[in-house]
């Protein structure tokens, strides 16, 4: 999981700017990690 | 588990999260309402693209409407319905998306006789792997249209789809029959199929 975390943080400070929401929270992830 | 999820409000968004999930080598895939068969709308470590905020629907002829992957069949119906005009094929459940049910090609109880949802798509806009907005029909790039359409997400993310209408009938009637045999129950089914008028035929 700090793995994870990490890569997401690497992944935030690379992002392009959206006019949209960019969600890295868990519980939102975790969500969109069933059908 | 995603490493994060984008809601896009625009294509141009979607086209960002392509080229940027490019530039680092991470997947990326489009969700509606998460109902695929085999996680398709998954995507370990990548990016998942919500199209929950795609959702426009608006009318472009009488017979023609114009409807982001994220709009939900329901809300389709309500909206043609109020022209009296139908979707000519409808999931049974009409609680999942427009964008999920083209890239799977979309049956409905009307199949039988019109085909999937996807026959009845004539425009698309797509955004390529390459991160590309396209236009796409039957006459314009007719590949990249053959290949979106039920290609399982795999050829192109829809951002916005023109759908085919027909007039929707003023009244129905439901009719349902109970078999405790099957040979009677698909006997039944043969001659229903070929009755006119055509109706919408499910068995359970």
């Amino acid at each position: 999981m700090q793995v994870h975390a990490s890569v997401a943080g690497h992944l935030a400070s690379q992002l392009p700017p959206f006019d949209s929401v960019f969600v890295f929270d868990q519980l939102v992830c975790r969500a969109m990690a069933t059908d | 588990m995603p490493l994060g999820v984008l809601f896009p409000k625009t294509p141009t968004d979607v086209q960002r999260a392509v080229r940027f999930a490019n530039t680092q080598n991470i997947k990326i895939c489009m969700r509606g309402t998460g109902g695929a068969a085999y996680g398709q709308s998954q995507v370990a470590s990548g990016i998942v693209i919500s199209s929950s905020s795609l959702t426009a629907i608006r009318w472009t002829d009488d017979d023609l409407i114009d409807a982001g992957p994220g709009a939900l069949w329901k809300e389709v119906c309500e909206a043609t319905l109020s022209r009296n005009r139908t979707p000519p094929v409808l999931p049974d459940n009409l609680f999942i998306s427009v964008g999920g049910t083209l890239n799977a090609a979309g049956l409905g109880e009307t199949s039988y006789r019109l085909g999937a949802q996807v026959d009845h798509a004539v425009e698309l806009d797509v955004v390529t792997g390459s991160g590309d907005l396209t236009s796409c029909s039957a006459a314009r790039n007719a590949e990249l249209f053959q290949m979106v359409l039920a290609g399982m997400g795999q050829c192109g993310i829809i951002v916005r789809a023109r759908l085919k209408l027909r007039p929707a009938p003023a009244s129905v009637i439901v009719r349902r029959f109970a078999y405790e045999d099957r040979g009677s129950f698909l006997a039944d089914l043969a001659v229903l199929a070929k009755a006119e008028p055509a109706g919408a035929i499910t068995g359970i």
